[in-house]
């Protein structure tokens, strides 16, 4: 009997999402759910909540856009094509699902109104910001490597926090919401497991996978660190001393 | 002009009832002046090739056409076509026009769900095994218009409502074609090809619709877009040298 092909990548991605779910074992959101499940979260709180996750995903259209430009015909297969059309689809749905809740529980009166707000609008020198930034610039590197950064990475941590708010949010509305979000967020996590178990198998690529994934996953841990403490109403401490800047930049 | 009975009723149909009235409505009506012209004579010239493929039982019509298809909207090309649109709103504008994003996002998936229609009949057909060996064919893989791709590429540069011509005049002509093979075919496999086609298309070709009634209000709006449809009606493949061999042909007769 022929044995299956062991495919290039199909250890890297096994590492790679082992990473993931060691990172999104636990996550600053942690907190905000004991808070709701305490209930100390009000309206205000989860329009915060609301308000911020959307900002991430509508600056998700910048994103996929930069990186859709830089697939060009017969670099990959067309299921490569398929699944990040489909995944663009979804985070554009997420986007939506999210402004509509907030205009549902009558949070703000229209979607301009929540773009004005605080809680909707993007601040540029903030962790959405920087973790944006970071996924904008994986556009530099090729499709399988970047896929492997979003998907088997940020993405793992992503699916760990919405499965414990879909199983333990007290606000039924909210838990529902976070529930539907799963499914198409889990199918995205197997998206990369697909790319990289077939296309990565150059060892620097492999290596490139690692290092990019372990930043995405750094900095959407930062991301829910900067929106946790902007439900639970904890300031953020200014940084003191000078910055650093890095070698090699200009 | 006398119009094709397929071409009124999409007119009577989608194009003018509106919920809309002012500039944005007003402007519409005169791009539909323009494109009416073009939609009657290529509504006319795909009945023709459908009579024509109908009298064809070998089908090497089909296998050209879902070729075609995929090159012009398969995949590879489809996904870089479209995200384009993301990027031609800025961040500043997002507030204005985050809808053209949420249409867009949709269409990116329309298109290439469209190319896998086309790899279906390939596959169903028995032209090909796997949609992967269509990387190793040039025709599945080369768009003959790539400039009208490459226009697409700009609006970046040129503005979020340019998209709208796109839309509105050659979504508006795949809605046309697509009713003309549904009408004059009964291939199973055309059908299928089409059929699952149609109400994205006309979903597309309602978003040009959507985009010029409420969002094109001002010249500065409507210049981008009359802009593309000037390009757009321009006829591509004449070249200088077409029009030398032509009025030699003229002389000569």
């Amino acid at each position: 009997m022929n044995q299956p092909t062991r495919l290039p990548g199909a250890a890297l991605a096994q590492e790679l999402t082992e990473a993931g779910h060691a990172d999104g074992a636990h996550t600053p959101f942690d907190l905000v759910l004991e808070a709701a499940r305490r209930g100390e979260l009000d309206e205000a709180a989860y329009y915060r909540l609301l308000g911020r996750l959307w900002v991430l995903k509508r600056l998700m259209y910048y994103v996929y856009g930069g990186w859709a430009q830089g697939l060009n015909v017969n670099e990959y297969p067309p299921s490569v094509d398929y699944l990040l059309s489909k995944q663009l689809y979804d985070d554009s749905t997420h986007e939506m699902v999210l402004v509509d809740e907030i205009l549902r529980r009558g949070l703000a009166p229209t979607q301009r109104a929540v773009f004005r707000h605080p809680n909707g609008r993007f601040v540029i020198a903030s962790r959405i910001g920087h973790f944006v930034f970071t996924l904008r610039a994986l556009a530099n590197y090729a499709h399988n490597i970047r896929m492997a950064a979003l998907n088997l990475g940020a993405k793992l941590v992503e699916l760990a926090w919405l499965e414990r708010f879909a199983a333990q949010f007290p606000d039924p509305a909210l838990r529902t919401l976070f529930d539907g979000l799963i499914a198409e967020t889990a199918s995205h996590v197997q998206m990369g497991r697909f790319v990289v178990e077939r296309f990565v198998e150059k060892p620097v690529d492999q290596e490139l996978c690692r290092r990019t994934a372990a930043i995405a996953r750094r900095d959407y841990l930062a991301v829910l660190d900067e929106i946790g403490g902007q439900v639970l109403g904890v300031e953020e401490v200014t940084p003191t001393g000078h910055i650093e800047i890095p070698r090699g930049l200009d | 002009m006398e119009l094709h009975p397929i071409l009124q009723e999409f007119l009577d149909t989608w194009v003018y009832p509106t919920g809309f009235s002012g500039p944005g409505y007003d402007f519409r009506m005169h791009i539909t002046e323009r494109c009416i012209p073009a939609w009657n004579g290529m509504t006319m010239s795909a009945v023709k090739a459908a009579q024509e493929d109908a009298k064809t039982p070998t089908r090497e019509w089909l296998w050209s056409s879902v070729l075609a298809g995929y090159a012009g909207e398969g995949p590879q090309m489809s996904i870089k076509q479209m995200s384009t649109q993301l990027l031609s709103v800025s961040l500043e504008d997002q507030e204005r026009y985050i809808d053209l994003q949420r249409m867009r996002a949709q269409q990116v998936w329309d298109e290439v769900k469209h190319g896998m229609l086309h790899a279906d009949v390939m596959l169903r057909g028995g032209y090909v095994k796997r949609e992967e060996e269509l990387m190793d064919s040039a025709d599945a893989n080369t768009l003959g218009i790539l400039s009208y791709f490459g226009c697409t590429a700009m609006f970046p540069h040129i503005h979020p409502l340019a998209r709208a011509a796109q839309h509105y005049f050659f979504e508006g002509s795949a809605c046309l074609g697509i009713q003309v093979r549904m009408r004059y075919m009964n291939d199973p496999l055309d059908l299928h090809d089409n059929l699952s086609q149609y109400v994205d298309e006309l979903m597309h070709f309602m978003e040009g619709k959507y985009q010029m009634d409420v969002y094109a209000l001002t010249e500065k709006d409507q210049r981008a877009i009359e802009d593309t449809l000037d390009f757009l009606l321009k006829p591509w493949a004449p070249t200088l040298a077409d029009a030398l061999a032509r009025a030699k042909q003229g002389a000569a007769a």
